[in-house]
């Protein structure tokens, strides 16, 4: 898929920009704080609806203005495709396809697929378990476009369940209906947070071996890559040896967890496991890469996995998606930085944020559209 | 410029009403304004009569100005089926259908720990003592949310070891929509609830 043309009104620090793309190489150039992670910023917005670094939708908005407002063109399979998105809270945001006006998200979602690779990616191995989940959740729900909506689903009764052990004030003898009801809370968190981790499993599956060969060429053949999913209520998923686990299984393992745990979550009033909890973890000739592994080898596995979302992504969708690179290049050495750009096709629109341009290779520069980005003004060329 | 205060006050009381944000409450207030006198008496005339008029059937809880309600004393209507939703409103959806011949029960609202609504907040015990032996079948159409589906699960495990038929109403692709257009959720969801065809 080819992204021609980007326009932002009132968006972070931009009043009101216009970008036209010819290539498929851009790279937007310019000192630090000038708007350059912006404008990716932009693109993922249209793509997910959701920022990868404002938790709130009013963090997007130029201060001063009650709105902001995004479009994109693009190019898929070979036709124009026009997305429009008026961000305006707390109203929900309005978005439209080809002009017209969608009445649920994931209507919307899917018609532009992004693959972010910055900074905080790099971290990913040394972040915490819900930058990993969070990581895991904006990929799968590219894939599998009611992902989000079980999500948001569990996340909501999660927050009825919590609220409702806190009635019992840790005392652990319940009535009979106050036995009866918690259970009924407890068979909706289990079918619902079943589903979520049959589809970690399943995406984890997908990616594993695709992982293990980008892994393996970046290594020059000498490590090998294993992706586990650590679930606090079924266990232990490797993702190259293990089947994957139909949901009724794992709503029986849950079950029986929640069963163990039951004591425990009245007292605390929480809900102390379920893929809110999960983890991912990744091995390096069967070792722990989260604790083991030196900081060029984590690079390695993160580089590896982001190309693998990218392979995945074209696989299902049958069109490369769009990759954004955010001041990532910089932070890798140089056979990283080259492995990277030539595992590119180029076929895949590439967006690029950079300070300097310097540590690039010569050829590598050539084929590229320039940008320079001076405090919220995009030059061209 | 700050509203003078009885229009100021108007607003606010305006806002207070749902789905009402300040620019409405404000528009609301000015049309007001600019009505005759006699028609703001025969409007607050409407509200007060309306509110004073309408109670709850002591039976099955929906809104009306006879107790028991029209449904309630409805001879033609069959009194083995109970259908169960969450407010007046759902209970008018259903009505307009035509199709619906059995009683209702109106819980007035849903189990919501989060609000503070237990099962005891709403009108669940006069639900259960509606249930003899002459009650074949009690049908559950509340919203598919969260916390609908809580309380359709909890009714149904309180009213199935009595012996008593408990369904729920489909969710899932609206009659005549087309498969290809149905957004993912509802697919799921219609997944979710399939049926073997008999």
């Amino acid at each position: 898929m080819f992204l021609k043309k980007l326009k932002l009104i009132n968006f972070r620090n931009y009043d009101s920009c216009e970008i036209n793309f010819s290539g498929n190489k851009i790279i937007f150039v310019g000192k630090n704080a000038q708007g350059k992670t912006n404008l990716l910023e932009s693109i993922y917005y249209l793509a997910t609806l959701s920022s990868f670094k404002a938790s709130h939708d009013s963090e997007v908005i130029k201060w001063g203005n009650n709105n902001a407002y995004l479009k994109a063109e693009l190019i898929k399979y070979d036709t124009d495709v026009q997305l429009d998105i008026l961000i305006n809270p707390p109203k929900t945001k309005i978005v439209k396809v080809n002009g017209l006006k969608k009445a649920s998200y994931s209507q919307y979602l899917g018609h532009l697929l992004v693959v972010n690779f910055g900074i905080s990616d790099l971290l990913l191995l040394r972040g915490t378990p819900s930058d990993r989940r969070r990581w895991l959740d904006d990929a799968i729900s590219q894939i599998y476009l009611a992902y989000r909506d079980r999500l948001n689903k569990y996340n909501k009764i999660k927050t009825q369940r919590n609220n409702f052990l806190k009635d019992f004030k840790g005392n652990i003898n319940l009535s009979s209906s106050q036995e009866e009801l918690l259970s009924v809370w407890d068979e909706q968190i289990s079918v619902t947070g079943s589903n979520i981790i049959h589809l970690r499993h399943k995406y984890l599956k997908e990616i594993q071996e695709i992982a293990n060969l980008k892994h393996k060429n970046i290594s020059l053949e000498q490590e090998d890559l294993v992706l586990e999913y650590n679930s606090t209520v079924a266990g232990n998923f490797n993702a190259r040896n293990d089947e994957i686990l139909s949901p009724e299984i794992i709503l029986k393992k849950y079950q029986q967890k929640i069963k163990e745990k039951r004591n425990e979550e009245i007292i605390r009033a929480q809900t102390v496991e379920g893929p809110h909890r999960d983890d991912v973890s990744f091995y390096i000739n069967n070792t722990d890469a989260k604790a083991f592994a030196s900081q060029g080898q984590q690079r390695t596995i993160v580089l590896a996995i982001k190309l693998s979302e990218i392979d995945f992504i074209e696989k299902i969708a049958g069109e490369s998606p769009i990759l954004l690179l955010d001041d990532v290049l910089a932070e890798l050495d140089k056979t990283r930085q080259n492995y990277l750009l030539n595992a590119i096709k180029p076929e895949t629109q590439t967006i690029i944020s950079t300070t300097d341009t310097s540590g690039f290779d010569e050829k590598f520069l050539e084929d590229m559209e320039v940008f320079h980005i001076e405090s919220g003004k995009v030059i061209h060329g | 410029m700050q509203y003078t205060k009885p229009l100021a006050r108007l607003i606010e009381e305006f806002q207070k009403l749902p789905g009402i944000g300040p620019k409405s409450a404000q528009r609301m207030a000015f049309h007001i304004l600019k009505m005759p006198s006699a028609e703001v008496q025969k409007f607050c005339d409407a509200i007060i009569y309306a509110k004073e008029k309408i109670k709850y059937c002591r039976t099955c809880f929906n809104m009306s100005s006879e107790d028991p309600c029209e449904i309630c004393s409805d001879e033609r209507r069959d009194k083995h089926t109970i259908c169960v939703v969450s407010e007046t409103r759902d209970l008018i959806a259903l009505e307009r259908t035509r199709e619906y011949k059995g009683l209702y029960h109106v819980l007035q609202g849903v189990i919501s720990p989060l609000d503070g609504i237990s099962p005891d907040d709403l009108r669940v015990k006069e639900l259960l003592n509606r249930l003899g032996s002459d009650i074949e079948e009690i049908i559950l159409a509340l919203n598919p949310s969260v916390e609908g589906e809580a309380t359709s699960l909890y009714l149904s495990r309180l009213i199935k070891p009595l012996g008593i038929k408990v369904t729920r109403i489909a969710f899932g692709l609206p009659v005549g929509a087309d498969l290809e257009y149905a957004d993912e959720v509802t697919l799921a969801k219609a997944l979710e609830g399939r049926r073997e065809i008999l």
